[in-house]
């Protein structure tokens, strides 16, 4: 039956007036291109109901009726991991609260023609209106090859649209297609042996009379789908038991007779893409063997050179996250504090005016300071995915990886945990063992994220001399480096321990590496600012309020000045109203005098509030760890969100300081002094233990949160907050303790 | 006795001739199917897992998972290292 079946003419749809368009595709096909472009980048990320894989979407330029929707890249419709799932599920019309997709845009990368058909061919099957876009034929080319895309378009019976969609070309010729009817596609030319298909033949009956709204293409593809695929038919439990007795048993059958059906599938469809591929491929000239990719891999994935080059662009990366950013973030410290000194001059004095200038502008200043730092790191991590160097990453630590019980799977979750680890958990939905993605997110929080950064920075700045160590390196630049790598190595040694409880099968590594591009510059930058954007928006939030109960924790209960102050300042006040002849010495003397008196009563303030008594409540546990009452509320406050400590120590401190118009925390810190033995209170051992803490520590509402919603329950979120804050706890010990004893 | 994928060295060609029966689906998904031909190109710096070539597609595919696929080498494809050929 397979010659027969080819039809040339397509079966137009009925409904010109399309709604929704999926583009779906391998991963590395360039399907996030042609998104854009049909776009114009204008997209929204959400999410699919009830799961966290990202659903991206967008108008269809020219036709804003029309959503665009870019699916997650999957290599088959049989699926391996969650992503691959909802791609399924979204095509399938299977998702609750999803619209049917009128049109599906299948991206096939021109150079893996053949693997890339694999999917098309699948997608063909489901019977929905189907565009194949052809894409970097321009590398195709590269390769010598031709492909002959009148012919491909008969073969696949459904339109073939070639482009090169890093430079738009063939994007018109995409939307004049998109624009009118897209035909049906023709019946794919493949076949399953006999035996399995005799029985997709009864089960497609069988969900016939369960789900008689179904094509008999869908109910086909349904069936085969399921009978190979575990994921879809825990699905069916939940509809329809009897579909799922009929497949179990159906697959019984076949193992009776020892039919692998689960290879049924590939065989067949390879078989015929095999030959498809060979009548329409060309090959136009003999290129060397070598190429440029080829080049470039002897090199950076070399046996020696590879893993030297990995950790000097590290090295790199954190360097320059440092150096880089601080022209910008001088000049946001310089606006911020007049901004502060703006809202002081407009606003009358008052309770309102020491919210908004100590508590508001002061904590979310303080974060905003660290925007700099934040949208470089997420530079060269999409800089390092854009080029292709991302999944070079995984393949060199995949060994590695593998000795603490993880996969190079893992690898680009926990390098995205370097910039928060939120978007690193949610990475971690393409891992198809449960037990790997379940390790990886226990350990991914002990990453040092970009909300550390901070808190690292200002106590590094503070403490560790801006001396230079060698070439362009500083000491605090390797601080920041070896911070870094104490919390990466934990993480491992963590993975290692827990690996061992949680014993299981590790998934099968198998990483496609696709070839070094040149990174698209918009892209990238595109997906810097929106990442900086979500974690901003979402740690702003957090912040902004965190601020404002943190200064009202400050603040109250109010305290009464003890009566002999109050009665010498009452004294100085009159003096100095009263006495126009005063001398400049003596002026100078009494108002010393007052500020002596108003800096008493604003630490006798902050002792008695709220966060003071709490932090004195916590401090007889945190002394040994070298931290007093104002570090320990501090890091109370911190338990919501890690930055919220710098925004904490900012309103404790300017309350406690008269120079209230000062944002320079770092020398309030570098200065402070113990009220009654005069000696600086901290130490650098102090501002080590506390870094020390802070790599470790999950202070982190929203990780938490997160990890509750990925793994469906808040047993682990519970168990890892526990064990990383004991971790925390235990280190800091030792390293104040020791520190201690040996002197410093 | 056919040679697993694992046995080859870099820099030589083999052909698919059958895989054992606890392979993952994904791999045949990729295109490691019988009569597939598969270049084996370089193994990762800590010497696991390996990069092949398949259907034009670079992938790496680790130790144990290769062991399982049952390949003959191609003895026309490029110049061969001695440690293999008794065996074949």
């Amino acid at each position: 039956m397979a010659e027969s079946c080819h039809e040339t003419e397509f079966t137009v749809s009925a409904d010109p007036k399309i709604k929704s368009v999926l583009i779906a595709g391998n991963p590395n096909s360039g399907k996030s291109t042609v998104f854009n472009l049909l776009t114009g980048m204008r997209q929204r990320i959400g999410n699919y109901p009830g799961v966290t894989v990202e659903r991206k979407s967008g108008p269809l330029l020219g036709h804003e009726h029309v959503e665009v929707v870019d699916l997650p890249g999957s290599y088959s419709l049989n699926p391996k991991s969650l992503d691959e799932q909802i791609a399924y599920e979204a095509i399938a019309s299977l998702l609750p609260g999803e619209v049917t997709p009128d049109v599906i845009v299948c991206v096939v990368n021109a150079t893996h023609l053949e693997r890339n058909l694999y999917l098309a061919s699948q997608i063909l099957d489901m019977g929905l209106p189907t565009v194949v876009v052809l894409n970097m034929m321009d590398e195709l080319e590269g390769e010598g090859l031709k492909i002959n895309v009148a012919q491909l378009q008969d073969e696949l019976g459904a339109p073939v649209i070639p482009m090169v969609a890093t430079r738009g070309e063939g994007l018109d010729e995409l939307r004049k297609i998109l624009s009118g009817a897209v035909p049906i596609p023709a019946r794919t030319g493949w076949n399953l042996s006999d035996e399995v298909e005799a029985v997709i033949e009864s089960l497609s009956v069988k969900l016939g009379e369960i789900r008689p709204d179904l094509a008999k293409r869908r109910r086909r593809s349904e069936s085969l789908r399921t009978l190979n695929s575990d994921r879809l038919l825990a699905k069916w439990e939940r509809e329809s038991e009897e579909f799922v007795r009929a497949v179990l048993a159906a697959r019984g059958e076949l193992d009776d007779v020892q039919i692998n059906y689960s290879q049924a599938e590939v065989m067949g469809r390879y078989y015929w893409l095999g030959k498809v591929v060979a009548r329409v491929t060309s090959k136009l000239k003999e290129v060397k063997a070598l190429t440029v990719s080829d080049r470039l891999d002897a090199v950076l994935i070399h046996r020696v050179f590879g893993p030297i080059i990995f950790a000097a662009i590290l090295l790199l990366v954190f360097q320059s996250i440092f150096s880089w950013a601080t022209p910008a973030m001088d000049l946001i410290e310089l606006g911020m504090l007049q901004l502060g000194s703006l809202v002081r001059t407009v606003l009358p004095p008052g309770m309102v005016t020491d919210l908004l200038v100590e508590g508001v502008i002061a904590g979310v200043g303080n974060v905003i300071l660290f925007l700099p730092q934040i949208l470089l790191l997420f530079f060269f991590l999409s800089l390092m995915e854009s080029t292709g160097y991302m999944a070079r990453t995984a393949f060199i630590m995949d060994r590695v990886m593998r000795r603490v019980g993880l996969t190079g799977g893992s690898v680009m979750p926990m390098m995205s945990g370097f910039a928060c680890a939120i978007p690193a958990i949610m990475a971690t939905r393409t891992m198809d063992s449960q037990r790997d993605r379940l390790l990886t997110i226990l350990v991914v929080p002990l990453m040092s994220c970009s909300a550390r950064l901070p808190v690292y920075t200002l106590f590094i700045a503070a403490f560790i001399p801006s001396e230079t160590l060698f070439g362009p390196f500083g000491y605090q630049g390797v601080t920041m480096f070896s911070l870094y790598i104490f919390g990466t190595i934990t993480a491992f040694v963590a993975a290692g321990v827990l690996s061992r409880i949680f014993k299981g099968p590790n998934s099968s590594f198998v990483i496609e590496l696709p070839p070094y591009r040149v990174p698209q510059w918009k892209l990238v930058f595109w997906r810097m600012y929106d990442r900086a954007k979500v974690f901003m928006v979402t740690a702003g939030k957090i912040i902004f309020v965190f601020s404002i109960v943190i200064w009202f924790a400050a603040s109250f209960p109010r305290t009464e000045m003890p009566i002999e102050a109050a009665e010498q300042r009452e004294i100085i006040e009159s003096e100095l109203n009263q006495n126009a002849d005063l001398s400049v010495d003596r002026t100078v003397r009494l108002e010393t005098e007052l500020q002596e008196l108003a800096n008493a009563e604003a630490s006798r303030q902050i002792e008695f509030s709220l966060i003071g008594q709490l932090g004195k409540f916590i401090e007889p546990v945190m002394r040994p760890l070298g931290f007093d009452w104002k570090l320990s509320a501090g890091l109370l406050s911190a338990f919501a969100a890690r930055e919220v400590i710098i925004g904490a120590l900012g309103t404790i401190y300017s309350v406690a300081d008269a120079d209230e118009n000062s944002l320079a925390l770092r020398d309030h810190l570098k200065n402070a002094r113990d009220a009654r033995t005069g000696q600086l209170v901290y130490r650098p051992l102090v501002a080590l233990s506390l870094l020390v803490f802070f790599v470790l520590a999950l202070q982190c509402s929203s990780t938490l949160a997160i990890a509750k919603r990925e793994l469906n329950s808040w047993k682990w979120p519970t168990f890892m907050w526990v064990y990383m804050t004991t971790l925390a706890y235990l280190a800091s010990l030792a390293v104040y303790q020791g520190g201690s004893a040996l002197g410093f | 006795m056919p040679l697993t994928l694992s046995e080859i060295k870099p820099g030589n060609s083999c052909r698919v001739v059958g895989w054992s029966s606890n392979l993952s689906d994904r791999l045949l998904e990729l295109g490691l199917i019988p009569g597939s031909m598969i270049d084996v190109v370089r193994k990762a710096p800590f010497g696991d897992p390996v990069v092949y070539k398949v259907k034009n597609c670079q992938l790496a595919i680790s130790r144990v998972e290769a062991a399982r696929i049952f390949v003959r080498v191609l003895r026309d494809a490029r110049p061969q290292s001695p440690d293999y050929d008794e065996k074949d």
